[in-house]
């Protein structure tokens, strides 16, 4: 399932061996999850996770700010190219 | 006289008292406000008994108040040390315990995942908590205060006998013996790179620059000093829009900034993921870069979108902050990549060949600078320091220090520019950040199970290098991509972990026993780029 492939990636890649999961809501830009670094390898993952190419302007914070809203911004990408 | 790094800022607070200096997502301080803040804090770690010479370690997010913890230590005649926030927490405790700092200023989270290594902070007397309000707090073994303990006051604490070779900060940079290494700066080091972009580029208390380089990397200096020193204001980029290009994109244009000053690789980024024909960028009149190559190819791409621009390429390691530049022609027709310009004023930068004679026009050497933009050296790392600053075997009758950048570069026709054409060393550059392949391969090599690992560049024209390792697993298997990403993750800066880990029987060597780099980069370059 999608979001527990995000979780996971998320748990392992971008966060440095901190214990505390992350739940879908909390915010990952807030806390430092995302910066720069793990922004690229954050989509670079999704995109060959699901095969859907998230467009530039689209990549934005409100899209990133929390797993559900990665999730969400994945299926809106999938409904307009009618995936 | 302005001879310390606060004295010019402390000027435009009596010249321009009203106008913005710094300006972070939510805050905004006017040159009488930051100078009347710097000096509260300068009067509290003066209370704690902070005194010249002494480190102020900030491992805390990039806001406006930490313009104003710089200024205070300065003050105080203390050396700040800038801390990467996003440095895992073994990082930064090694660099603040290297340090040996006697004050931390943190944030509530940094402060929490500190807890296991406080007790190596032996000096340690205060620590001061950005993002608490309440001003003294009880929870840690030394006396802790919020940033409600902080009395902005019109006079700062008086410090005797503070000259310009005094050090004014550290900043810590990979290092090839797996640890970082402290870059121990002057206020006449960091004046004399100050002063030089000021008069350059006609630094005007209405510019905007933008603040875009960690306080842990030495763009910000530019970005900060050149900004106080005038009555402009600096601009932070928020760790919201950041690693965003194409909020980025749309936060330079309604920021109206003036003045930009990035890595190559950031303004590559904008290029191909921040939509930039949305806007028109009136109020960019001067671009700066430095850190790495800008292939041209990407630049002349790019220039267009920034119409009433100038555009300039500067060189120099934190050793030395810029020491040489060389405005970019417009239009931007060669094929050929730029040169790194000639020497800025007050530097003087030339090449000696391998016989220790100063190098012709056509020829080659390592570059080297002297002049007072270099540093005092590394912290207590004297070796190290005797190695790169050594004495100028043109200048025999008297003292005189030249920095060996480790940089080959050709001397141009004219005889005072240079191209820049390889590293002498394993250091590479990736997303403009400087990075010791030995470092790395420390950190692999520090795992138990990894028998043998080596980290090769990838060079490559958007990020400069992708980094990545061959790794020898012991009894040949068990251990995951994954498992070798987390393992470098609590070492070493995000930008410094291998995008890829190949696992190998045995690394190739050469004839003499040596690990064959070569052909390690040409196998590793076949895999496809990640991200």
């Amino acid at each position: 399932m999608l979001r527990n492939d995000l979780t996971k990636f998320i748990q392992e890649n971008l966060l440095q061996k901190d214990p505390t999961p992350i739940g879908p809501e909390d915010s990952l830009i807030d806390s430092g999850i995302i910066n720069s670094m793990g922004l690229i390898r954050l989509v670079s993952f999704i995109e060959t996770r699901t095969g859907v190419r998230i467009p530039d302007a689209m990549i934005t914070p409100d899209n990133f700010e929390t797993v559900t809203a990665i999730e969400r911004t994945i299926d809106e990408v999938r409904h307009q190219r009618g995936v | 006289m302005n001879y310390l790094l606060w004295h010019a800022p402390a000027q435009s607070a009596r010249l321009f008292p009203d106008r913005p200096a710094v300006q972070d997502a939510t805050t905004t301080f006017t040159h009488r406000e930051l100078h009347e803040l710097s000096n509260g804090v300068a009067v509290l770690l003066a209370a704690r008994g902070l005194s010249r010479g002494e480190r102020v370690g900030m491992w805390m997010p990039k806001q406006a108040r930490s313009v104003a913890v710089m200024l205070g230590a300065s003050k105080c005649g203390a050396i700040y040390v800038p801390v990467d926030p996003q440095a895992p927490v073994e990082r930064a405790a090694f660099i603040l315990g290297n340090a040996d700092i006697s004050v931390l200023v943190t944030s509530r989270r940094l402060l929490a995942s500190l807890s296991q290594h406080m007790g190596t902070f032996a000096s340690l007397r205060a620590i001061v908590v950005v993002d608490e309000k309440d001003g003294e707090l009880a929870h840690t073994p030394v006396p802790t205060f919020g940033w409600g303990a902080i009395v902005p006051t019109s006079e700062p604490p008086t410090v005797s006998n503070a000259v310009d070779s005094d050090p004014a900060y550290m900043l810590y940079t990979s290092g090839s013996t797996g640890t970082p290494k402290g870059v121990v700066i002057s206020h006449l080091n960091a004046l004399t790179f100050i002063e030089w972009t000021i008069a350059t580029f006609r630094i005007q208390p209405e510019d905007r620059l933008s603040g875009h380089a960690p306080l842990h990397f030495d763009l910000s200096v530019f970005d900060i000093y050149a900004a106080l020193g005038t009555g402009a204001c600096v601009v932070m980029v928020p760790d919201r829009i950041a690693p965003f290009p194409a909020e980025f994109a749309k936060w330079i244009e309604e920021q109206k900034i003036t003045v930009s000053y990035m890595v190559p690789s950031a303004f590559i980024r904008l290029l191909k993921h921040g939509e930039l024909e949305r806007f028109s960028y009136a109020s960019l009149r001067t671009i700066l870069f430095a850190g790495e190559v800008f292939p041209v190819k990407h630049l002349k791409e790019v220039m267009p979108h920034f119409p009433n621009a100038s555009w300039f390429n500067l060189y120099g390691p934190t050793e030395t902050n810029v020491c040489t530049w060389t405005p970019v022609p417009k239009p931007l027709v060669q094929e050929t990549e730029l040169s790194i310009g000639r020497s800025c004023e007050n530097f003087d930068c030339f090449a000696l060949t391998s016989d220790g004679r100063k190098a012709r026009p056509g020829e080659e050497g390592e570059l080297v600078v002297r002049g007072p933009g270099v540093m005092l050296g590394y912290w207590k790392l004297p070796e190290r320091t005797a190695k790169n600053l050594t004495p100028n075997p043109l200048h025999k009758d008297f003292t005189d220090l030249i920095y060996r950048t480790g940089d080959l570069v050709r001397v141009l026709d004219d005889g005072i520019s240079f191209q820049y054409i390889a590293r002498l060393d394993h250091m590479v550059k990736t997303r403009g950040y400087r990075v010791e392949l030995e470092e790395i391969e420390h950190v692999l090599h520090a795992n138990t199970r990894i028998r043998n690992a080596a980290v090769v560049a990838i060079p490559d024209d958007e990020v400069g290098a992708r980094l990545r390792a061959a790794v020898v697993v012991e009894g040949g298997n068990g251990l995951s991509q994954q498992e070798l990403a987390s393992h470098c993750a609590t070492k070493l800066p995000s930008y410094a972990i291998p995008e890829l880990f190949v696992f190998m029987p045995e690394l190739p060597t050469t004839s003499t026993g040596k690990v064959d780099r070569r052909s390690l980069a040409e196998s590793l370059g076949q895999y496809s780029a990640v991200g």
